[in-house]
């Protein structure tokens, strides 16, 4: 995690910045610094590199502007954006599941010749990543951001309550629906052409 | 197939290649006052002021066509389409401040505006403030090279936001937002792909509040 690397480093934790921010603005830029390509990286995977950009390029405006509110007893920053950064990309669910849409429509099963077991694993694990494409378009966003803070924010279940402001027990059985959600859709193991809404 | 392990495998595959362009340091994080607002005051007045303000800010996201037309108790502006008077760059000019039954204000963009108009119509719907574009090309630049941007205040010390930032697709404020003396400003950002954003900050003193605001250096 980044303020545990900050803490073995010796560098300010999150929250010293944020307050430090306060009288001096610039400062804000080094939470830029630790969280922009996380941030980044975790938006390009739910709506696609052209919106990303302008998500986090608003979150971090917002989080500048709330910056005085934050909670200094917290020390990591993380669950803080990735909660504002979520808030954002909820506004663009639509763009959301096109994107997964085109990801699951952008493939197609090969023709193999012969029974090379190492293509087979390929092209089925492919396919399944195709069908877990579509299935994330068919949960509801608060069970999807959960599992995708889980999944791909690599948040633990503490931050990811702190992040949407939810209890612990409500990660915990939002994320719980999910993931059977998901399972049974690719236990279904139909094709998938992302045509599923 | 554990689920958990294809969706890793999936947000690998979605996850880009390269990082954040250089820009985005720039358009997420520096915001620098520029010319024709007055010099900041002492931070002993800010830390007083920071601690009383507490003002409705949202980021407003694109989600209307065009001025409103259901209205309320009042239609202090609605302009559109008329050419910007401040701004260099002509961009056409999409805001809508409406008065409420409550007597609250609510601020709307759909893009850049005619800052002029949109400060005027603010102004006489009983909010006193200014609405910047951000940023303004036209906005002077202090310094020659632009070494004071980086060095200067990103944003002033007095300007305090509130609660609504990410729950309103549009800026509702009051005139008990601000102190007796002091203002809000808005400042409105268009993005690329997700269309355009206000940021309220109130001042305790209105002619503190900037004419002007451009992306600085940093």
């Amino acid at each position: 995690m980044v303020t545990a690397v900050a803490e073995r480093a010796g560098e300010a934790m999150d929250s010293e910045i944020i307050r430090g921010s306060w009288q001096a603005p610039d400062r804000f830029g080094e939470l830029y610094h630790r969280y922009a390509t996380v941030l980044y990286g975790y938006a390009c995977q739910r709506v696609g590199t052209a919106e990303a950009e302008d998500l986090v390029a608003e979150t971090f405006l917002a989080a500048f502007a709330q910056r005085h509110r934050y909670d200094l007893k917290r020390s990591s920053a993380k669950p803080w954006l990735f909660g504002i950064l979520t808030n954002k990309i909820a506004r663009h669910s639509r763009s959301e599941r096109i994107h997964y849409r085109g990801y699951a429509r952008s493939w197609q099963a090969p023709v193999v010749d012969g029974v090379d077991e190492r293509i087979v694993e390929q092209v089925t694990a492919r396919a399944q990543r195709a069908r877990l494409a579509t299935a994330l378009c068919r949960l509801s966003r608060a069970d999807r951001s959960v599992l995708l803070l889980v999944a791909w924010g690599q948040l633990s279940y503490d931050e990811v309550a702190e992040a949407m402001s939810i209890p612990v027990g409500t990660v915990r059985s939002r994320l719980n629906r999910a993931r059977r959600k998901v399972r049974e859709a690719l236990d279904d193991g139909t094709d998938y052409n992302g045509d599923d809404s | 197939m554990d689920e958990m392990r294809t969706l890793t495998e999936l947000g690998a595959d979605l996850h880009p290649e390269h990082g954040p362009s250089a820009q985005l340091r720039a358009r997420a994080l520096r915001i620098a006052p520029q010319t024709g607002r007055r010099s900041w005051r002492p931070v002993l007045a800010v830390a007083a002021t920071v601690t009383i303000l507490a003002v409705g800010t949202a980021i407003v996201v694109n989600g209307f066509d065009g001025p409103r037309a259901d209205g309320g108790t009042a239609h202090a502006g609605s302009v559109r389409g008329k050419a910007p008077a401040t701004i260099v760059e002509t961009k056409p000019v999409a805001f809508t401040v409406r008065t409420n039954a409550d007597g609250s204000v609510t601020f709307t963009a759909t893009d850049l505006v005619d800052a002029a108009a949109a400060t005027q119509a603010l102004n006489a719907a009983g909010v006193a403030g200014r609405v910047v574009n951000l940023p303004d090309e036209s906005c002077p630049i202090d310094s020659p090279n632009g070494e004071d941007l980086a060095l200067g205040p990103y944003l002033p010390d007095k300007a305090e936001v509130g609660e609504g930032q990410d729950s309103s697709d549009n800026v509702t404020v009051r005139s008990t937002s601000y102190p007796p003396g002091g203002g809000l400003l808005l400042m409105v950002q268009a993005f690329d792909q997700t269309g355009v954003g206000v940021v309220v900050l109130p001042y305790t003193d209105v002619h503190d509040i900037p004419t002007c605001l451009r992306l600085g250096l940093w």
